[in-house]
């Protein structure tokens, strides 16, 4: 018993526990996920705005000087007062346009180890205004070649490495996104991966409640079902053990009742019809038979007794004539003594049924019409027999003046015939109801089977 | 004059020994045959054709009402006195459906087995001062005054017809009596049974002991 309860107890706490657990996972899982992702996709988002704005500062850097080269250029090649003065105030605001880009020039990440490419662009670009307005300044008076000449070489090679190192950079910055877009997506599928796993398992974990709670569900089910078994089968056996007593009881009381019928009753009428026989001898040959008198008394009142005990033990004319002669006595008797018509009424009743349950019946219907004469103020009684395929249906109806029936009112208080009934129909594995409304009579049902005494 | 025959039917030997010296004493009658169980009564009952068996209620291998049965059945000629421990009405009962004539206590043979034995070999009916008392009143209380009434419904006619039907006469006895045809015997015969509210015979004679119509 303490096993089974700290059994219980401890089962209760591994379900309360699992279900717990599960749903504290499946939150937490949801919100770290959530979480995760966010987090990702912003930073996804900040590095996708500074990769752009980084790539087009250096597209800036380099068209301004792209721009520069080819208005210095053809500055050079027509080279009046207006255009050369176009060009230097062109070349100024190109000059100060880059050096704000670089400026603002922020590195896509902060790992990237593009400061140094940085300060060489820089340069190179800071170089490339200044000698390009060196060249503008002494640009008066210089042939085409020699332009060509002076482009070529002062100028050309800082344009060239400007345009070479910003494109490095928007290479490296490309690279480093690229990367860096692929290590969020890896994060992405990390966080996904890690929730599904925690789903898993939460997923497991209720799984395992649902098994150990069918499991435990099933045992006490088994357990359960085992007890009615058992229950069943003791109450079957104790019923039955009732049944044989009772009969063993009903048979020895039988038994009892012949053998004094038969040797005792017997030999009391012998001997009673011996002394009337030695009466009439001696009053025929003149003697007084007088002195016999008190002989044939005690004879006539010791065989009223064997009488009397021999019904009391087991109504005899049940065994010699069966149920339904006895019953019809019984009910004539209560026409005679108490002018209520009695009737009795056979359905598919067998010549003889087993002396168990005659004798059950007639008592029981005996008790029944007794009751009628009692209480019932009726003018009718109608009993009936009804065998069915294994129980033998006795009722006992009458048109009395009944009762009101009252569960709350134990049976006992309705008398002690009731009550007998009750008993006699339960020891045999019977039922017992009793159907009554006041004014319109009372019904008996008693309901014997048969195989109980098997 | 031609000696009254009788059978003897009782499982009981010292009871039977006692009887037969009662019947021994009369000079006209002759004991027949005498039998311990009831298949033996109905197959000397058959052999010597008694004109009254005197046959025990309980007797082993066939019971005397049984045995009554067919003895009534095969041997017409045979009148039955059934002879019991009990003053039972179902037993009572039972032995006049069975076609029995008259009904005696064991324990009242030594006084009434020679008036019983007269009565039924005159095609009378007899019973036991005990079994009228029992039927007329079990608790020393007088019958409920409704069925008494009902015999008092009867026409002259009927209650004449009731007694012989009463006493064990048949149809056809009843008719030449009253010089009336068999067919208006039986006619009166329903009449009483519904009058009385009683289903055979048997109830009739019981009916007729109980009004002490006959004995």
């Amino acid at each position: 018993m303490k096993r089974a309860e700290r059994e219980r107890i401890s089962v209760r706490i591994a379900l309360v526990v699992g279900f717990l657990g599960t749903l504290a996972l499946w939150v937490f899982t949801n919100d770290a996920f959530s979480r995760r992702i966010e987090m990702v996709q912003r930073d996804a988002a900040q590095i996708t705005v500074r990769y752009t704005s980084a790539q087009e500062l250096l597209s800036t850097v380099r068209a301004q000087v792209l721009l520069s080269s080819v208005r210095l250029r053809d500055a050079l090649l027509d080279p009046t007062t207006e255009a050369l003065q176009t060009s230097r105030e062109q070349l100024v605001a190109s000059s100060h346009i880059t050096a704000m880009a670089i400026a603002d020039y922020e590195p896509v990440l902060s790992a990237t180890a593009d400061g140094a490419a940085l300060t060489r662009l820089s340069n190179e670009v800071k170089l490339f205004h200044e000698r390009a307005l060196q060249v503008l300044a002494d640009a008066a008076g210089r042939s085409p070649a020699q332009v060509r000449d002076v482009l070529s070489r002062r100028i050309g090679p800082h344009r060239e490495a400007a345009l070479t190192i910003s494109e490095e950079i928007q290479a490296i910055n490309r690279r480093a996104f690229i990367r860096q877009q692929a290590d969020l997506a890896t994060l992405h599928r990390d966080a996904e991966a890690q929730s599904r796993n925690r789903v898993g398992i939460a997923l497991v974990i209720g799984l395992g409640t649902l098994l150990l709670t069918s499991a435990y569900a099933g045992r006490l089910e088994a357990h359960l079902r085992t007890q009615l078994v058992r229950d069943a089968r003791i109450s079957s056996e104790l019923q039955q053990t009732t049944a044989k007593v009772l009969n063993a009881q009903e048979e020895e009381r039988r038994t009892i009742a012949r053998e004094l019928h038969d040797e005792v009753g017997q030999a009391l009428t012998a001997i009673r019809v011996e002394l009337d026989v030695a009466e009439r001898a001696i009053e025929s040959a003149g003697g007084s038979a007088a002195p016999l008198a008190e002989a044939q008394a005690i004879t006539e009142s010791a065989l009223q007794t064997v009488r009397n005990l021999t019904q009391l033990l087991h109504p005899a004319a049940l065994d010699d004539l069966g149920l339904p002669a006895v019953i019809e006595a019984a009910l004539r008797g209560l026409t005679r003594r108490h002018n209520v018509r009695g009737n009795l009424e056979q359905i598919d009743l067998p010549a003889r049924l087993p002396r168990e349950i005659e004798i059950a019946a007639y008592r029981i219907v005996q008790e029944g019409i007794t009751n009628v004469a009692k209480h019932a103020r009726a003018t009718r009684c109608n009993v009936r027999l009804t065998q069915r395929a294994d129980r033998l249906l006795v009722e006992v109806e009458d048109d009395g003046v009944g009762f009101i029936e009252d569960t709350d009112r134990p049976i006992v208080a309705r008398g002690l015939g009731l009550v007998s009934i009750r008993e006699r129909a339960a020891r045999l594995g019977g039922t017992f109801s009793i159907l009554s409304r006041p004014g319109s009579g009372t019904r008996l049902v008693v309901s014997l089977p048969e195989k109980s005494l098997a | 004059m031609r000696k009254l025959r009788l059978l003897l039917g009782d499982d009981h030997t010292l009871v039977r020994h006692g009887l037969r010296k009662i019947l021994e004493e009369q000079p006209e009658w002759e004991v027949v045959s005498e039998v311990g169980d009831g298949r033996e009564a109905v197959r000397e009952a058959v052999a010597h054709k008694p004109d009254v068996a005197i046959i025990d209620v309980a007797m082993p291998l066939l019971n005397g009402i049984d045995a009554t049965q067919q003895i009534v059945r095969r041997v017409p000629e045979t009148r039955v006195l059934m002879l019991s421990m009990h003053a039972d009405e179902a037993y009572v009962m039972r032995a006049l459906q069975a076609g029995a004539t008259g009904y005696i206590v064991k324990d009242a043979a030594g006084k009434e087995l020679v008036m019983a034995i007269e009565a039924v070999a005159a095609g009378r009916r007899f019973f036991s001062p005990a079994i009228a008392r029992l039927v007329h009143d079990d608790q020393g209380r007088t019958p409920a005054s409704g069925f008494a009434d009902r015999y008092e419904t009867l026409s002259m006619r009927e209650r004449e017809i009731f007694q012989l039907i009463a006493e064990a006469r048949s149809n056809k006895e009843v008719a030449a009596l009253l010089n009336i045809s068999p067919a208006t015997v039986e006619t009166h015969r329903a009449r009483i049974l519904q009058k009385l509210d009683v289903h055979n015979i048997a109830e009739v004679v019981l009916y007729a002991v109980r009004r002490g119509i006959i004995s």
